[in-house]
């Protein structure tokens, strides 16, 4: 009963294109992931970091850290900030 | 030619046994991975100037 | 949105909000640079000057030695990755220590010096600078050691309130840097020759590892250039180097590798060669230069032998050993 034939001729059912488009998203997602990090690790070699800024404040906030202002250092210009992507947040 | 065994009464419960089964293996996979892939947030220790011991050895260099 | 770009270093990070910058502790916070590890140091030691190392500087005193989590380096075999390749918030301890009770603590210790250590002090300059205008205000003596990848202004300023530098050369190679330490050269040997000119008392370090960095013909390249640009009489350190970190592929330096170095060294006319991290080695100790009296006795951090007179000079031919030997040298006399 079920002959080749009857194999090649089957439709393509409408579950079987679900499961292709749940496929085709999961692919998507992972690359989107992918490139993410690829975009992080590329700002962060052009000379800053993205760093896990809730437990720093929260270290900051019970004193374990402080926010004692920095010397030397100026408000980027424009042209600073677009040659080293530092206009994206981290 | 014999005729199959009519089972069809049988396949919901059997299919809601399978997805409970995949649903907790896939539950076992994942939940390990979370837990490593979560940042690390280790244990903060304020070390008092009382109960500090700067004659401590130690191999940091310089 | 307000980036912001730190002078600091010759990176010149440029900090979005809410990033740091390379070294990890530099973090914009609205719009602000913060120095985040400022009065939070994360390792707190009292060591012998010896380990620093300082061979001429106070020879045998405690130093309160200090740094904080970060770095502005990312040498490949770093010894102290732990601390320096790290943020603050990833600390598992900090010491509350601001200026006043740091220079109160080492006091208390008894130790008339402060070492600003271990990391690259340069990331937490503004702790370094207010803890050591503090400590010169009580006669206590400031030691940075450092890798000295830092823009002149802020060195000549910093130069004002430190007495003694270790600097660490690591190789007279600039794709060295490139490769092993994420740096250049360039302004290493810039804020080196800055350092002789603001007349801080100054030591180099160069940590040899097998097959990167020690070729002969380099070594020596690097000893003639410190003795035209600093000096005859700097101290030179060739420290013996530790598979660590992501190094740990090449085995330790081979003491033939050191002894040939300080044979270099001296044969360009340089007056005092060491060889560190080799205990009971000949080059541990201090010689005259002129007559080869023996006259600071070493084994490891400990002093066996001190035959130095009170102001520095050889007692047997009398020849004046460059150095600062007593704190009286930097702040007269106790009154
Ligand atoms: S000190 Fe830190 S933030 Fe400043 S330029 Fe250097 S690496 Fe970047």
């Amino acid at each position: 009963m079920y002959g080749p034939r009857h194999l090649y001729s089957r439709h393509i059912h409408e579950r079987e294109l679900r499961f292709l488009a749940l496929v085709l998203l999961t692919g998507c997602v992972i690359a989107l992931q992918l490139g993410e990090g690829l975009r992080l690790a590329g700002l962060q070699g052009a000379g800053w970091r993205a760093i896990d800024l809730p437990a720093l404040e929260r270290r900051i906030d019970v004193g374990n850290l402080s926010e004692h202002e920095a010397v030397w250092y100026h408000e980027a210009t424009r042209q600073e900030t677009h040659a080293t992507g530092a206009e994206q947040r981290p | 030619m014999t005729r199959e065994p009519d089972r069809s009464s049988r396949q919901p419960e059997r299919r809601r046994v399978l997805a409970l089964l995949g649903g907790l293996g896939t539950l076992g996979l994942l939940l390990p991975w979370l837990r490593t892939s979560a940042p690390a947030r280790p244990v903060q220790r304020e070390i008092s100037l009382h109960e500090a011991d700067f004659y401590r050895p130690h191999d940091l260099a310089g | 949105m307000t980036a912001v770009t730190c002078e600091l270093c010759p990176r010149g990070c440029v900090i979005p909000e809410g990033a740091a910058g390379d070294c990890r502790i530099r973090v914009n916070l609205g719009g602000r640079l913060r120095a985040t590890t400022y009065g939070r140091p994360s390792a707190v030691h009292i060591d012998p000057m010896e380990k620093k190392p300082l061979y001429h500087f106070l020879p045998g005193a405690p130093v309160f030695s200090i740094a904080t989590a970060g770095c502005n380096l990312h040498c490949l075999n770093c010894q102290n990755w732990q601390l320096s390749q790290r943020g603050g918030e990833e600390m598992e301890e900090i010491y509350r220590l601001d200026p006043p009770e740091l220079v109160r603590a080492a006091r208390e210790e008894g130790c008339r010096s402060i070492a600003y250590t271990y990391s690259d002090p340069i990331v937490f300059y503004e702790y370094v600078y207010d803890t050591a205008e503090l400590a010169h205000a009580q006669r206590l003596a400031n030691c940075f050691i450092t890798a000295a990848y830092i823009n002149r202004e802020p060195l000549r300023k910093l130069c004002g309130v430190i007495d003694a530098v270790n600097a660490d050369l690591k190789a007279f190679d600039d794709g060295f840097y490139r490769r092993v330490n994420g740096a250049t050269l360039k302004p290493v040997l810039d804020a080196l020759v800055t350092m002789r000119e603001e007349g801080v008392w100054l030591e180099v370090t160069n940590l040899l590892i097998p097959t990167l960095n020690d070729d002969p013909a380099m070594i020596r390249r690097l000893a003639r250039w410190v003795h035209d640009e600093l000096g005859p009489g700097t101290p030179l350190h060739f420290s013996r180097f530790q598979p660590l970190y992501r190094m740990r592929n090449l085995p330790p330096t081979p003491v033939e590798t050191l002894d040939l170095a300080r044979r270099e060294a001296k044969d360009v006319g340089m007056e005092h060669v060491y060889v560190g991290n080799v205990l009971g080695h000949e080059g541990n100790s201090t010689y005259c230069p002129r007559d080869g009296t023996l006259l600071i006795g070493r084994v490891g951090f400990m002093i066996t032998h001190y035959a130095l007179t009170p102001d520095g000079r050889c007692p047997s031919c009398n020849e004046r050993i460059p150095g600062v030997w007593r704190s009286a040298e930097l702040f007269g006399e106790q009154p």
